[in-house]
């Protein structure tokens, strides 16, 4: 299947802080790909060079086969933009900025925008800089649909969002995803919503991709495991992610089904190893580590 | 990305530009002073050019040979300067060399004048004033119009702000009559209403030829000098002498200075007896009395002081005062090759203009450049050009270089 | 798609132009019930020879406004760009980016020369009725660069707005506060003409200047 996005060997620098190595990964028309990871590790920062916001200190990025620096209006028109924080120009009011859009996208369907608004219970004249959070999360969402872009770039939808408006937000990204060959590009920090959303996971460790795998495949084999052990000490491998002890109890995560992490702990005089299936948050933790 | 490089060089050569003018202008202002030079006067006893210093309480004069002189012989040595203070002290001669002297003869007879570039070359609106010159009554009447003699001569009404067509008439005859040609190349007068008296206009016609116009009883008088037969003329200041000797101060092109004479009803011009003047940059200044005129012409060089007899203008003595740099010379010569200025000493208009200093401050440059290209590492092609630009502007290109984005950046890249 | 930018500019500088409009129109309202009483206290006569000899406009009292007013014009067109880089959703916008950046230019030029060719068309009608025509062209003259500062004023405005580091906006600050005094030095009426050219092509050269602090953006500058 034809690759929407390509990132190759990307490095950046702020200043002289780290914040990836030789990143490489790609998206795939028609998914949905959740760019994972804690605070702080450059989920915004991808967005930002995807865009042609940040110059990387090395690397390349492909939208469309285009390259970031220099997208053509094109190529612009079919990728929708939702800033971190829902930003928009917030001197608009509701049907201002409807008007303010309109005339740049062929495909501009002002019903979706209205529909999505009516919902919301304000008035067409209400400034956007007025509204809260989730009122004018719902506005960007609107625009995003009107516009009816190929590719949906999304930076930290979730944040600032109570519950329901989350909710909201996830159903109609997926039934828009589910419309037709669209492909979603998102990042988030809060994973509850992301398990029914994303087909495809990045989660980002500082500095790195720890792990780029479908959806499924993380809930299914990913696993959480318990025993005992007197051991006092249990090293990580690539097998053995994040072991913890709390009093006589071991926790470990593994993508390694049971049979085989009986195996690779038997020097440890293990007893009691339990197997637990994981959410996707839960499987993030797993991952990343709680701290 | 190319433009952003070509703006990139537009901005640094706007900061450079901007800081060819700011470094400099405060670096003029902490170091300079202006030039000083003694005050000159020639001595109508001593016959001959006396230096004064104001600031010496006990003996202010000092003659050629020399010699110190206090307060009170000052004041008799040069009794045609300083005749108030002889008058109060009772001690003011009759006569010196024969001629009278009361105070009103002296008074009719001073003679203060000073010539700067800037006196023709500031912007001129165009509306003069044409005063009464016989007026019936005692001093000077503001006309209740005013007039413009650019393409024809029209005198417009103040009250009404319209033209005054039977007086403009009148005069465009006058003028035409007495074969004035216009465009007016430029109209110089006294417009003053405080004056002692008034002669009008003096204008060079489009043939060069200075005519005097004024208005005497409500008439035109106009009249061509017929000076530009003779004088290629450049300029003219209208000087109503107390003692109506003459019209005023004219310049030829080559900058020698002139007096014109009234001579029976026709215009004669007396030649000062002093080498030309350089009209762009020297200034002049004329202290004259009933017996000597003393002539000082400042230059970029120093200060040349001519005595001249008043009847004939011819020189007596002439001194030479050579002008020592000062400070912002020196500071000026090491730290910029050029700088920019747009306010200027010798002009009224503003525009910029580049003072090259000469070859010493590339000595400094150099030392920048090379100082500047080996602490600050940049890759090689940025290097060089940022060599070769402080080399070429430097103080102010290197300040340009440091405080503008795009060099801070490659700094952190190439660490 | 230029009408839509310039829809943009409209709703977040229409206050500041309706104000500014009014603030001229306030002012020349005072400088001509001023010349009014000058002309009945004084007489004509009084009135013009005062202003031939000592070379007074009353057209002073202008002085500042033009750059105050497009400095404001600029931090309402500029600022609600750069607060939470909002920038980005404008150069995302599917038009050529340089484009972009020269639709809100132009916005912003042409509404301060509508604003002040409307405030010229009232102050040579105003003094026509007063004033001779030479006399006219020297206030006019002598108001030029002021005028021309406001151009500028606006330009410099958008390129420190632009620009995304704080440390550069505070050095473009001072450099661009010193380019404004070349438009404020005081001379006779007239006096600036040789160098109205020269500011002219500050005016242009400034032009370009946002589009190296976009360029600057979109690099990612910090």
């Amino acid at each position: 299947m034809e690759n929407i996005i390509v990132c190759e060997n990307i490095t950046h620098y702020y200043g002289s802080r780290l914040i990836y190595e030789n990143l490489n990964f790609e998206v795939k028309k028609g998914k949905i790909l959740g760019l994972l990871g804690k605070n702080g590790t450059g989920k915004t920062t991808i967005i930002n060079i995807l865009n042609g916001y940040l110059k990387p200190r090395s690397g390349e990025c492909r939208i469309f086969r285009e390259k970031m620096e220099n997208l053509s209006p094109g190529t612009k028109a079919s990728i929708g933009l939702l800033l971190e924080g829902h930003i928009q120009h917030t001197f608009f009011n509701v049907r201002q900025i409807e008007k303010f859009y309109r005339q740049f996208y062929p495909n501009w369907k002002a019903g979706a925008y209205y529909e999505l608004l009516r919902k919301l219970q304000v008035s067409e004249t209400q400034r956007i800089s007025a509204m809260s959070c989730g009122q004018r999360s719902q506005v960007a969402l609107g625009l995003l649909f009107a516009q009816d872009p190929d590719l949906l770039i999304l930076d930290d939808f979730s944040m600032g969002l109570d519950p329901g408006y989350r909710r909201l937000f996830v159903q109609y990204l997926k039934e828009y995803a589910s419309n037709g060959d669209k492909t979603i590009f998102l990042t988030s920090h809060i994973i509850q919503d992301m398990e029914m959303l994303i087909d495809d996971c990045i989660i980002l460790d500082y500095g790195r991709i720890l792990l780029h795998k479908p959806t499924d495949y993380i809930l299914n084999k990913f696993k959480r495991y318990t025993f005992n052990s007197s051991a006092t000490e249990i090293k990580a491998t690539d097998k053995l992610w994040n072991p913890e002890k709390t009093g006589n109890t071991w926790e470990l995560y593994s993508f390694s089904p049971k049979d085989e992490i009986q195996q690779i702990l038997e020097p440890y005089n293990i007893a009691n190893l339990k197997e637990e299936k994981l959410s996707l948050e839960d499987a993030f933790i797993g991952l990343t580590g709680k701290y | 990305m190319k433009s952003k490089k070509i703006i990139y060089i537009q901005i640094l050569l706007f900061v450079t530009f901007i800081g060819m003018c700011a470094i400099p202008s405060l670096c003029k202002k902490i170091t300079y002073s202006p030039d000083d030079y003694p005050f000159v006067y020639y001595s109508s006893i001593l016959k001959e050019l006396c230096y004064i210093d104001f600031h010496d309480k006990e003996t202010p004069m000092r003659d050629g040979a020399g010699n110190l002189y206090t307060t009170a012989q000052y004041d008799s040595l040069m009794p045609l300067f300083n005749f108030r203070q002889l008058m109060v002290d009772g001690r003011l001669p009759d006569s010196i060399d024969g001629h009278e002297i009361t105070p009103p003869i002296l008074m009719s007879k001073s003679i203060i004048y000073r010539y700067s570039p800037a006196k023709f070359k500031t912007p001129d609106v165009g509306l003069y004033m044409m005063y009464e010159s016989m007026p019936k009554r005692v001093g000077l009447e503001l006309p209740d119009d005013v007039f413009r003699m650019k393409d024809k001569i029209e005198f417009i009404d103040n009250a009404s702000n319209t033209i005054n067509t039977q007086k403009s008439q009148t005069f465009q005859q006058a003028l035409d009559k007495a074969g004035y040609s216009f465009p007016t190349q430029w109209v110089s007068g006294n417009m003053n209403p405080h004056k002692r008296y008034d002669e009008g206009y003096f204008c060079l016609d489009d043939s060069r030829q200075l005519f005097h116009v004024k208005m005497v009883n409500g008439r035109p008088f106009v009249r061509n000098t017929h000076i530009g037969d003779s004088i290629t003329i450049e300029g003219f200041t209208v000087y109503e002498a107390a003692d109506k000797r003459f019209y005023g101060f004219l310049f030829d092109k080559m900058g020698s200075a002139y007096i014109i004479e009234s001579d029976e009803g026709k215009y004669k011009a007396l030649k000062l007896d002093i080498p030309p003047i350089n009209l762009e940059n020297d200034e002049m200044m004329i202290m004259g009395n009933l017996l000597y005129w003393t002539v000082s012409v400042t230059s970029k060089k120093g200060k040349d002081i001519y005595a001249l007899k008043s009847g004939t203008l011819e020189c007596l003595q002439k001194i030479a005062i050579e002008r020592t740099p000062g400070k912002w010379d020196n500071v000026s010569a090491w730290l910029f090759p050029a700088y920019l200025t747009f306010e200027h000493n010798n002009s009224d208009f503003i525009y910029p203009r580049l003072t090259v200093t000469g070859y010493k401050a590339f000595a400094v440059n150099l030392a920048l450049a090379l100082l500047f290209s080996l602490v600050i590492s940049n890759p090689g092609k940025k290097r060089l050009f940022n060599f070769l630009f402080v080399l070429l502007t430097g103080i102010t290109g290197l300040i340009a270089l440091l405080i503008l984005p795009d060099f801070s950046t490659k700094k952190i890249k190439s660490k | 798609m230029i009408t839509s930018i310039f829809y943009k500019e409209w709703i977040k500088t229409r206050r500041i132009l309706l104000l500014s409009l009014v603030v001229f129109a306030a002012l020349i309202t005072y400088i001509f019930i001023n010349v009014e009483q000058m002309f009945r206290i004084n007489g004509a006569t009084q009135v013009w020879t005062e202003t031939i000899l000592k070379d007074i406009s009353v057209l002073t009292r202008i002085q500042w406004l033009p750059l105050i007013l497009s400095v404001l014009f600029g931090v309402s067109q500029f600022v609600p760009e750069m607060s939470n880089k909002r920038l980005k959703l404008t150069l995302h916008l599917p038009m050529p980016e340089n484009k972009i950046m020269f639709s809100m230019l132009a916005f912003g030029l042409s509404g301060l020369l509508i604003l002040y060719a409307i405030t010229y068309m009232a102050i040579l009608g105003g003094l026509n009725i007063y004033y001779p025509p030479e006399i006219v062209w020297s206030m006019v003259e002598a108001s030029l660069p002021w005028f021309l500062a406001g151009l500028a004023g606006y330009l410099f405005v958008a390129w420190i707005c632009i620009e995304p580091v704080w440390r550069h906006r505070v050095f473009n600050t001072l450099i661009a506060a010193y380019a404004l005094t070349f438009f404020m030095i005081s001379a006779k009426s007239g006096a600036y003409m040789p160098f109205i050219p020269y500011l002219l092509a500050i005016i242009i050269v400034a032009h370009f200047f946002s589009f190296y602090s976009m360029y600057r953006f979109k690099d990612g500058s910090q």
